[in-house]
């Protein structure tokens, strides 16, 4: 029986410097935004994704599997580099989907010539 | 008088002190100044001859390499300095800086990335991170650019995780070298420039390239970890004393 692909949200135990650094950005342009980001994958089998701690360390990053568990309340997306199953997943707060939509926005979430960003 | 180049510091830079020093040996004057306490003004602006943006991790490559510092109000200054005919360098992360902020290749907004590097042996192929030695040669015309007025080959050391010039724009490299901007690219020793000499799958073997004026370039590689690379910067002694 073919297994269903599970998604897998992983966060940091401790603050984030790199999403704080992007939120600071972005506030420069949209001084309301409220971000916040998750490394994305998507998988197979999560048990033995998440038992490689190159993929996962539970010392210091939480691992949420699906969406059920998380508050996606806003607009959701994910950043793509090479690996279409691996990426970075932003929820942005108090902003509204055209004004994610300026060039000058997109840009800071991601190099259109380097990734993808999908609406999630 | 010998021209001054600002050495540039961003939270997280670590190559200034090659920097310094590569920049004094090639009969130059160099000053370090942190990002927020470079000059914005004329006044201030007008003691300078040249930038310098060195490698190393400005901001943790957060988000990507040189993206924060790209949009620091700092960069527009720059901007206005290389329209009135300043030199601007970025060496490494001051080459993703310069590509992330749109001054490369032609300052009109995000037209390239310097994308992960691809590899195809087993060297470091789970970090992506480049450190040994190449050889670049000069793919430009002599005097097209601030640094290219030397010829043969360079034996210099990369260290990059993202280095590799990529575009989705498929005529940006057409007309990049329709302009002559291509102004480096990586080679073996005698110069041969093929698939095996690339380090990091750089489009078109890319190790650096200048804006449309030949004042603003983005380079990969550290020359100024070497006293191989002192040719470059005598070249731009030559460019500034030039002009």
């Amino acid at each position: 029986m073919a297994h269903q692909e599970v998604e897998i949200f992983i966060d940091t135990v401790i603050t984030n410097n790199e999403e704080r650094s992007l939120e600071q950005l972005l506030k420069k342009y949209l001084p309301a935004i409220q971000l916040k980001q998750y490394r994305y994958c998507r998988c197979e089998d999560s048990k033995e994704f998440l038992s490689h701690i190159s993929n996962y360390n539970p010392n210091k990053e939480i691992a949420y599997v699906g969406r059920t568990a998380l508050d996606l309340s806003g607009i959701c997306f994910i950043r793509f580099d090479e690996n279409p199953n691996e990426g970075i997943f932003y929820v942005c707060k108090n902003v509204k989907a055209e004004e994610l939509e300026k060039e000058e926005i997109k840009n800071i979430f991601a190099n259109p010539h380097a990734s993808t960003i999908t609406r999630a | 008088m010998p021209s001054t180049i600002a050495v540039i510091s961003f939270p997280g830079t670590n190559c200034e002190i090659e920097s310094l020093r590569a920049i004094r040996r090639a009969g130059m004057e160099a000053v370090n100044l942190r990002w927020n306490a470079a000059p914005r003004s004329d006044a201030l602006a007008s003691t300078i001859g040249g930038y310098f943006l060195p490698g190393g991790f400005s901001y943790e490559d957060r988000g990507r390499s040189g993206m924060i510092a790209a949009h620091d109000p700092l960069l527009d200054f720059l901007r206005e300095e290389s329209q009135r005919g300043k030199v601007i360098i970025g060496h490494c992360n001051g080459a993703q800086i310069l590509v992330e902020s749109g001054l490369i290749p032609l300052d009109k907004g995000l037209r390239m990335a310097l994308a992960k590097n691809k590899i195809s042996n087993a060297e470091c192929r789970i970090s992506n991170f480049l450190n040994k030695w190449v050889w670049i040669i000069p793919t430009c015309s002599k005097n097209r650019c601030a640094v290219s007025e030397w010829r043969g080959t360079m034996h210099v050391p990369i260290a990059h995780g993202e280095g590799r010039f990529t575009t989705r724009d498929k005529d940006l490299i057409k007309e990049l070298e329709e302009n002559d901007q291509i102004a480096f690219r990586y080679c073996d020793e005698n110069g041969a420039i093929s698939e095996e000499s690339n380090p990091n799958g750089s489009i078109e073997s890319i190790a650096g390239i200048c804006n449309p004026m030949g004042n603003v370039i983005a380079l990969m590689p550290h020359p100024e970890r070497t006293i191989n690379g002192d040719p470059y910067f005598c070249s731009l002694n030559t460019w500034l004393t030039r002009k």
